[in-house]
């Protein structure tokens, strides 16, 4: 019993010291560097027939250094073409749970991440938005994460060359594809058509490329019809940039 | 009891396995290995670490986790203890009965996430529960698999270890 107890009081004040006196700063300064590490190990695939080990070696950090410099580069280029102010990072990890998926970057509170947040690759894609955020990192909800939703748009343009807006939800599903729901049976949508965002979500601009319509799913007695969206987003991402609100 | 040692060994190793669970891109994102290690620890007799990986493990977890503070380690201590009571009746030794632990232990884990997800919601504590569809199933069958898996592997090689060593 007296084991149980003490048991009791160390996690109890284990979690008082982590969660309320944010001593969860400590442990992510530890672990950054090891994820960052593991992170890179996808991409940075090594040639198996090198003979020198040191060559190999430095050649595989010359590449990664040259790619997340074109990277920054890209990220650059596109935010001062759009104007957009932005926070550049990242990107830890990815955690999965029931269903919820989250991307872990390395910036947040201290860093002014805030919740509602949209974040954009280098071309300027719509990868996901910030969903929480502590105070020396944040999560991201990926496009494609069922519980995902983002009004969009898509501008096409008719006869008399009037602009003609097709407004819709974009949501994840199976991790694998983006839907556009609730688009309205009259509108007109064709294959290739890019959708946008709509600028109604807080901390979200108009505008921002989410991706290209693939498929479009009408059914005889439904009221809306269902776009199945290839978002333009890389998917093997290493830095972000979460866009600041320009005000 | 724990040693001083021991006690920072194992937490460096679970700090290292949450770390290759969240950041290694080619890792399967349903496996828990803090989970794995928590079963793993107790079907092979050390009850005692298997306690202390569950607070470690989980509030490592939750570090990590969009859910609110404490989900991850309460949803861990739950099903560590409803384990605890109902293995007790059985005499666990064999592959057979490894795996049905392991898919039971998975199950009792899933079912706390989704219980205190709901509580915590409720309590307004988050704003985030998880939903009962298609996936949800879809992804709990293959987390039970993948899990009852690994602990039948890791146990049953442990154990077979530990007896030839004792032979020898």
């Amino acid at each position: 019993m007296k084991k149980v107890f003490i048991f009791f009081i160390f996690a109890l004040l284990l979690y008082l010291s982590i969660f309320l006196l944010h001593g969860e700063n400590i442990f992510f300064v530890f672990s950054e560097p090891w994820q960052k590490f593991l992170y890179r190990q996808k991409q940075d695939s090594i040639d198996q027939y090198d003979i020198c080990e040191d060559l190999k070696i430095e050649n595989m950090k010359l590449k990664s250094y040259r790619a997340e410099n074109e990277t920054l580069k890209q990220h650059l280029n596109f935010s001062t073409e759009s104007q957009d102010k932005f926070i550049l990072a990242n990107i830890l990890g990815r955690r999965y749970e029931s269903g919820f998926n989250w991307i872990i970057i390395n910036k947040g509170k201290k860093d002014g991440v805030s919740p509602g947040l949209a974040v954009v690759d280098q071309k300027g894609s719509l990868v996901g938005s910030i969903i929480s955020v502590e105070n020396s990192i944040s999560y991201i909800r990926p496009l494609l994460d069922l519980h995902s939703s983002i009004t969009a748009d898509i501008i096409n343009f008719n006869d008399k060359n009037e602009p003609e807006i097709t407004s819709g939800i974009i949501q994840g599903e199976y991790n694998l594809i983006v839907k556009m729901k609730y688009v309205p049976l009259n509108q007109k949508v064709e294959l290739g058509d890019i959708v946008i965002t709509s600028g109604m979500e807080e901390g979200i601009r108009r505008g921002i490329i989410i991706g290209q319509v693939t498929e479009i799913n009408k059914k005889p007695n439904a009221i809306f019809q269902e776009l199945i969206i290839n978002p333009l987003a890389e998917r093997n991402l290493r830095i972000v940039s979460v866009l600041l609100p320009v005000n | 009891m724990l040693s001083a040692v021991k006690f920072i060994g194992l937490l460096f190793f679970i700090f290292l396995l949450v770390v290759l669970q969240t950041s290694w891109p080619l890792f399967p994102r349903q496996l828990s290995l803090v989970f794995i290690l928590v079963m793993v620890l107790f079907l092979a007799g050390f009850s005692s670490w298997a306690w202390l990986s569950v607070i470690i493990g989980g509030l490592f977890l939750d570090l990590y986790s969009i859910f609110p503070p404490g989900l991850f380690c309460l949803s861990l201590v739950c099903s560590l203890a409803i384990f605890n009571k109902i293995v007790r009746k059985f005499n666990i030794t064999s592959g057979k009965g490894f795996l049905a632990s392991g898919l039971g232990g998975a199950l009792i884990y899933k079912i706390n996430i989704l219980f205190f997800s709901y509580l915590f919601y409720f309590l307004k504590f988050s704003n985030y529960y998880i939903i009962l569809n298609k996936f949800y199933w879809f992804d709990l069958i293959w987390f039970m698999v993948l899990s009852a898996s690994f602990i039948f592997v890791i146990t049953l090689g442990f154990k077979i270890i530990k007896r030839k060593a004792h032979l020898i």
